[in-house]
């Protein structure tokens, strides 16, 4: 069988053996072609005429050679002359005057079609119309033998066989290439559908549909058909109405979405404390992530370009379909695990979907929905709490979600709760739309640096460095006395702040003596943007971060009032109106959402009180997730917690070291041990438990070291090159179908698909992976939890009340028990808010009964932000990266919120300000009582200084999406520096010097820090334990100090920013 | 506009403030190739200005909770918060820049449309406090003194404090003043002049204060093309039209767009909002009027 052979070397992407077999009948002059095609047609039609069908294989055999020399022969014919396309060439008039392909078509379909003979028809027809030099598929005479070949494939009896697959969509990805060349053709596919078709007359489309999900090429090859049907048809409503009345694309695609759903993996195995967000890099060598990946861009896609009929159903789909029946209960799984793999699913699909629509659906989803009475919102928003990776990765969807600008979820979450304005006294109502004119709220922020991170590694010579005063004098007419030096400002700065991307002038740069400086003599920093921070000495590079603070904030709040400005009300205290604005729910007391998580919950309370509960030096302080609920009239929570409390003192298990295990670059969370105690916890909770989640299992207390079972998403495994990420696709939106769409037209035969490896990787495949990053400090982590296992647990107990003794010790005095923290009165003692200075006023009696509140979700990361000094690096980094993002926004009412320090709140309400003192009070007590602070703190920040140069380092080209690139230690406390060790894996060599890099610096900066802190680990035995906890305890605080001091710089700035920034004029159109 | 802003660059799209058309060009001015691109001097390192507020010197005040004395670098951004404010009132007819040296040094221009002034155009400067906001009001001196009651007919300066008699913080902004230097050429006033001469020319021989007025506006006017007073870059100064040069600029102020820096297309920032304006419900607006 000649054509066999030749036919079948050419697979996808096989371009250049495909021409140069065809190039000899292509140099014969066209009517030599003629004669040997009309020559071969004489002979196959003498074969056709036959009376018998079922003739003898040899029929057969003749048939096929000339069918296939004559095929070539008109695949290679060009047009005729004269353009238009409109002639045919001779040969091609040839096959319609006689009908050539139906009847060949016919004969091989009376005769029944064996496999053999089907697979080399579509291989035929791939060959004809994908290499045709002529427009076919707009003559009846070979649309028509194409349909009828294609409706026995659909045919249920003779269908298509497994083996024959590949060719069939292949030859349908021919066909809807030249359909989107020549879009007639849709019309003429569509309306000359065989008749015994009936409704499903776009045989095409309903052949395609099946492969939809399929995995490797076949699957998105048809994935692309499918698309550019879609794209063809946008303007088609007849087709669109067939599409979404007659077909189940759209059921077929969401539902799908939920089958693919369910093969993901349970639990999410990434190791790295870091981890909180699933990038590119964790789930590419995961094959069922990326199948669903796959087809989730392709909904995305499908939206993009489909008509709006399409569209529409589609969206309703995947709302019903997939979201609410799958994605909801998934999110509600009792297991933490299951919960935390859920939320970053449910993360990584909002990072992906570019398309509003889309969006839309989803965000619906997340804040309308309701899953066993509450909005996944609230759902959502109670795992802020939980002390966990659960807490990181929830962090890590808000960030999602407020990337988005969207107004609806702003409301959701926050502004429903300002917009009565019950919150301000009234005297101060007017002044939520002020800005921050003088720098007071700046300078308030910044004063709440505590002193003891104040340290100045630069040399006290450089301070004074500077002349006190302006070199120049500026000459004002008819001043009163000219010679006066006259301070000013350095306009400089604010030239470059405005000006830096504006082109002109040619002046030259001023002389030095106009360079202002400070009046006031404070240390220099480098300002000219070509200098970035690292490039000045390390002690330096710490100090002068306020610069690129600034900047960022004004990038920042210009983005965001850019995605705001079509919002449909200013938020600004009085459009909405306050008084017609609807009541948002009330405080927790009635609000069974707001209940923290059981575990969590529980977990806290055991760490809340002082004294009575053993270890809780280790989730210690005033747990002021208790005082939530506590405010909540203790309620319930109160029964609940004791029993908590007694379960815990009766079944304690010694987790102490390990507790706040996710802090630190160093060991990895302890999620077994850890797990076990929520298992614990949990159990004494659920039975008592009201409202929120129903009580389910017990979450298996998960003990088992972590194996690489298949069922987990283990990351790291090594992409294969060719891969075509589909994250980077849905990045670009508006680019992608266009691409995709020109690629398909460009590469005839060949479709997207030659290039797209199947994305099945091995999980279990251990890729480069920078972990040696933290492995030391795994070993010794390993070597605590050895010691642990040996250790009674009464002894625990003994360690753990010893660990109390020491925080009670070195904090500032709690003043309430356990109790006391529920009956109301927060355990935070008042004095500490009020030695800053920041006292409401007090409360004027006769207010109103119900309280002001500003809704869970302030609540919760307040909570959270006041336990700062407990809290992990990494969490406080998510943490206060998501207090920044919200400080970005230009509502006044939220922006008076957060950042006017001089607002007088209800007292009830507590205020950022008032929280960042309360920490800062904290980390001044804890500095106090830690002799070698100074030094742990400048350690501290040389690690995370070395950490953001690696990130710094890492000049990625590739599709990573555009994190901030930092420049400098600044960026280290953002959310960046979590993803930044996972993002080296897609570059091995890069990964590599990354690794090594970070590891050079880990070892004299980060490292050195943590063997300063576990000196004496080694010495094992109980005080060896006891240092342990307490090691972990002081790096937390010391980290949460540099963070805080970093964070209060860009408070500072953001407030700065917002006074000097310009609103977007409204309905401005967006494109270009 | 009878005047013809010139100058170079800097004149049109940045020297030159036209509040009203034009907000924000100030902010985001397209670079504009034809002009090569301005590259801000470099700052030599260790002599750059306060960008360290935290610096101990500052940090034992705010410590001790005297935040009274604002370091330069607030002085900074309150000017720059008072300029921005400026541009939020789109004053007809005035145009102010701060000067290269200096933020406590703007540089004005104002058209007067109407009335006794028509077709005047004046330059000038106004001089901020350097204890802003804790001082006296900015003070404001036209170029060329202006034959007016309230202008000191020696030096140009505007009687400004009788209108500002205490610079209030938080209620006095330097739109106000500028606001103020527009009105006084509408609404005569001749009380405590500082041109007697001009104050008793109104009420006692109007026809003659007219025609000194109009003298007056024309001598401005012809020194309109002068190099300005000051030498700074962002100096307003103005040149006879040139088509070449000034037709492009023109029409980038009327179509220019302001967006955001660093705005790039594939930017998830389509402002996503579903809420019916008027209503303070999630997903309140209907279907059809969506964004698509």
């Amino acid at each position: 069988m000649s054509w066999l052979s030749r036919l079948t070397p050419r697979g996808p992407g096989n371009r250049s053996s495909r021409t140069s077999a065809l190039s000899s009948p292509c140099t014969a002059d066209p009517e030599t072609c003629l004669m040997v095609f009309d020559n071969h047609w004489r002979q196959v039609s003498w074969v056709l005429e036959q009376r018998d069908p079922s003739g003898s294989s040899d029929d057969l055999t003749a048939v096929r050679n000339h069918t296939d020399q004559m095929l070539c022969l008109l695949a290679e014919e060009r047009p005729g002359e004269g353009g238009e396309g409109a002639d045919m060439g001779p040969i091609l008039r040839l096959v319609v005057t006689e009908n050539v392909l139906e009847r060949v078509v016919q004969w091989h379909l009376r005769r029944g079609l064996d496999p053999d003979s089907q697979g080399a028809l579509l291989k035929l027809f791939e060959m004809l119309i994908g290499q045709s030099h002529q427009p076919l598929l707009q003559h009846k005479a070979v649309l028509q033998p194409l349909l009828s070949l294609l409706g026995a494939c659909a045919e249920p009896q003779l269908g298509c066989p497994l083996s024959l697959e590949n060719s069939l969509v292949l030859l349908l990805n021919q066909v809807c290439v030249s359909m989107a060349r020549a879009p007639a053709v849709l019309e003429l596919l569509f309306r000359t559908g065989p008749a015994q078709q009936g409704p499903t007359n776009l045989l095409i489309f309903s052949l395609l549909v099946p492969f939809i999900h399929r995995d490797g090429a076949i699957g998105q090859q048809a994935r692309d058909a499918l698309l550019l049907v879609m794209a063809t048809s946008a303007s088609n409503q007849g087709v669109a109405r067939y599409i979404a009345e007659n077909s189940y694309f759209c059921p077929v695609l969401a539902t799908g979405l939920s089958a693919l759903y369910s093969s993901l993996p349970r639990k999410i195995e990434v190791r790295g404390d870091d981890w909180h967000a699933l990038r590119r890099e964790d789930w590419m060598g995961v094959a069922s992530l990326v199948l669903f990946m796959n087809s989730l861009e392709f909904c995305n896609a499908v939206i993009q370009v489909a008509h709006p009929l399409v569209r529409g159903q589609l969206v309703d789909y995947v709302h019903n379909g997939f979201l609410v029946p799958v994605m909801g209960p998934a999110l509600h799984k009792s297991s933490v695990d299951e919960m935390i793999a859920s939320t970053a699913y449910l993360d990584l699909f909002l990072r992906s979907v570019t398309e509003t629509a889309l969006l839309k659906t989803f965000l619906r989803f997340i804040l309308v929905h309701r899953h066993d009475n509450d909005t996944i919102l609230d759902t959502l928003l109670t795992r802020i709490s939980s002390n966990s990776r659960l807490c990181m990765v929830s962090l890590g969807l808000f960030r999602t979600l407020l990337s988005l600008n969207c107004e609806d979820l702003m409301l959701q979450l926050v502004l429903r709760y300002l917009l009565p304005c019950t919150h301000v006294m009234l005297s101060q109502r007017r002044a939520v739309r002020e800005t921050d004119l003088y720098g007071k709220s700046a300078d308030k922020f910044l004063s709440l640096i505590p002193e003891c991170c104040r340290l100045s590694t630069l040399p006290p010579a450089d301070r004074e460095e500077e002349p006190a005063f302006w070199g120049k004098v500026l000459n004002s007419p008819g001043s009163e006395s000219p010679a006066h030096p006259k301070p000013s400002t350095p306009s400089r700065l604010a030239l470059f702040m405005r000006q830096q991307s504006t082109g002109g002038n040619s002046s030259t740069p001023p002389p030095m003596e106009t360079v202002p400086s400070s009046p006031r003599g404070g240390p220099s920093a480098p300002l000219s943007p070509d200098s970035p921070i690292h490039t000045v000495p390390e002690g330096l590079d710490w100090e002068s971060g306020y610069l690129e603070y600034l900047r960022d904030a004004r990038r920042g709040i210009e983005l965001c009032s850019w995605a705001c400005r079509n919002w449909s009300a200013p938020y600004d205290g009085e459009d909405p109106s306050p008084n017609t604005a609807p009541l948002p729910p009330p405080a927790p007391t009635s609000n069974p959402s707001l209940a923290m998580f059981p575990e969590h919950f529980s977990f806290q309370q055991g760490g809340g009180g002082s004294g009575t509960s053993p270890g809780q030096s280790l989730f210690n302080g005033t747990s002021s997730t208790g005082r939530e609920d506590g405010r909540a009239d203790g309620r319930d929570g109160g029964m609940e917690v004791k029993k908590v409390k007694r379960d815990l003192g009766e079944q304690w298990k010694p987790v102490g070291a390990e507790q706040n295990g996710t802090a630190g670059p160093g060991p990895p969370p302890a999620c077994g041990s850890l797990l076990a105690s929520y298992g614990e916890a949990n159990r004494g909770v659920s039975g008592e438990r009201s409202g929120g989640l129903p009580s389910q299992p017990v979450p298996v207390p998960s003990s088992a070291p972590r194996s690489s079972s298949p069922d987990m998403l283990t990351r790291a495994p090594d992409p294969s090159p060719g891969w075509g990420p589909p994250e980077e696709m849905l990045s670009s939106p508006s680019e992608v179908v266009e691409r995709l769409i020109s690629e398909l037209l460009d590469g005839p035969g060949q479709g997207e698909g030659g290039q797209i490896v199947p994305g099945g990787g091995d999980s279990n495949i251990q890729g480069i992976s920078i972990e040696a990053f933290t492995q030391e400090l795994r070993e010794l982590e390993e070597r605590v939890r050895d010691r642990d296992r040996g250790r009674g647990e009464g002894r625990a107990a003994r360690l753990q009340e010893d660990v109390t003794r020491d925080s009670l010790s070195e904090e500032p005095p709690t003043p309430s028990a356990l109790d006391a923290d529920l009956t109301g009165a927060g355990g935070e003692p008042r004095g500490e808010t009020s030695a800053m200075g920041l006292v409401s006023p007090a409360r004027p009696l006769g207010q109103p009964a119900s309280q002001p509140y500003t809704g869970p979700f302030m609540v919760v990361l307040f909570a959270k932000l006041e336990n700062m000094l407990q809290n992990s690096l990494y969490v406080n980094i998510l943490l206060t990266g998501i207090l920044s993002q919200l400080a970005c926004y230009p509502q006044p009412l939220l922006r008076s919120f957060l950042l006017n320090t001089n607002m007088v709140f209800q007292p009830s309400v507590k205020s950022l300000i008032q929280v960042l003192g309360s920490v800062k009070n904290r980390i001044e007590a804890f500095a106090a009582s830690h002799e070698d602070f100074p030094a742990m703190l400048r350690k501290a920040q040389r690690y995370l200084a070395a950490r953001s140069k690696v990130d710094w380092a890492d000049t990625s080209p590739m599709g990573v999406p555009p994190l901030r690139r930092s420049d400098s230690l600044v960026k280290s406390r953002k959310p960046s520096l979590g993803d930044l060790i996972l993002r080296h894996t897609n570059s091995p060599t890069r990964a590599r010097h990354a690794a090594q890099l970070a590891l050079a610096h880990v070892r004299d900066g980060g490292q050195s820090l943590h063997s300063a802190l576990f000196r004496g680990g080694s010495g094992g035995g109980a005080s060896g334990l006891e240092k342990q906890a307490e090691a972990l305890r002081v790096k937390n605080a010391v980290y949460c100090a540099v963070v805080f001091t970093e964070f209060l710089k860009e408070l500072a700035a953001l407030a700065q920013e917002h006074a000097v920034s310009m609103p977007f004029p409204k309905n401005q159109d967006p494109e270009e | 506009m009878r005047s013809r802003a010139s100058g170079g660059d800097w004149s049109i799209h940045r020297g030159f403030q036209k509040t009203h058309e034009v907000t924000g060009v100030l902010q985001a001015s397209p670079s504009r190739p034809s002009f090569g691109k301005k590259q801000l001097p470099t700052i030599p390192k260790n002599t750059a200005p306060i960008t360290k507020p935290a610096s101990p010197a500052t940090t034992t005040q705010s410590i001790n909770g005297t935040h009274a004395s604002y370091g330069p670098f607030y002085l900074e951004y309150s000017l720059l918060a008072e300029f921005t404010l400026v541009i939020k009132q789109k004053l007809p007819g005035i145009y102010v820049q701060p000067s290269y040296k200096s933020a406590l040094m703007w540089f004005g221009v104002i058209f007067i449309r109407h009335g006794l002034y028509q077709d005047g155009v004046f330059k000038f400067t106004v001089y901020i406090p350097d204890n802003y906001p804790d001082g006296e009001c900015p003070r404001v001196v036209f170029d060329i003194p202006v034959f007016h009651p309230l202008v000191d007919p020696v030096s140009g300066e505007l009687d400004v404090r009788r209108a500002f008699t205490k610079w209030r913080r938080n209620h006095n902004h330097i739109w106000q003043v500028l606001m103020y230097a527009r009105t006084v050429f509408y609404k005569i006033n001749t009380m405590e002049p500082l041109n007697p001469e001009a104050a008793v020319l109104y009420d006692k021989d109007v026809q003659l204060f007219k025609s000194k007025v109009v003298e007056s506006v024309k001598l401005c006017n012809s020194h309109l093309f002068d190099q300005p007073k000051i030498d700074d870059p962002y100096a307003i100064s103005f040149s006879p039209w040139n088509p070449a040069v000034h037709d492009e600029a023109k029409e980038r102020m009327f179509t220019h767009k302001r967006r955001p820096e660093d705005h790039h297309k594939g930017l998830q920032v389509s402002g996503l909002s579903w809420v019916k304006p008027g209503s303070t419900q999630p997903f309140s607006k209907d279907e059809n009027s969506q964004q698509s």
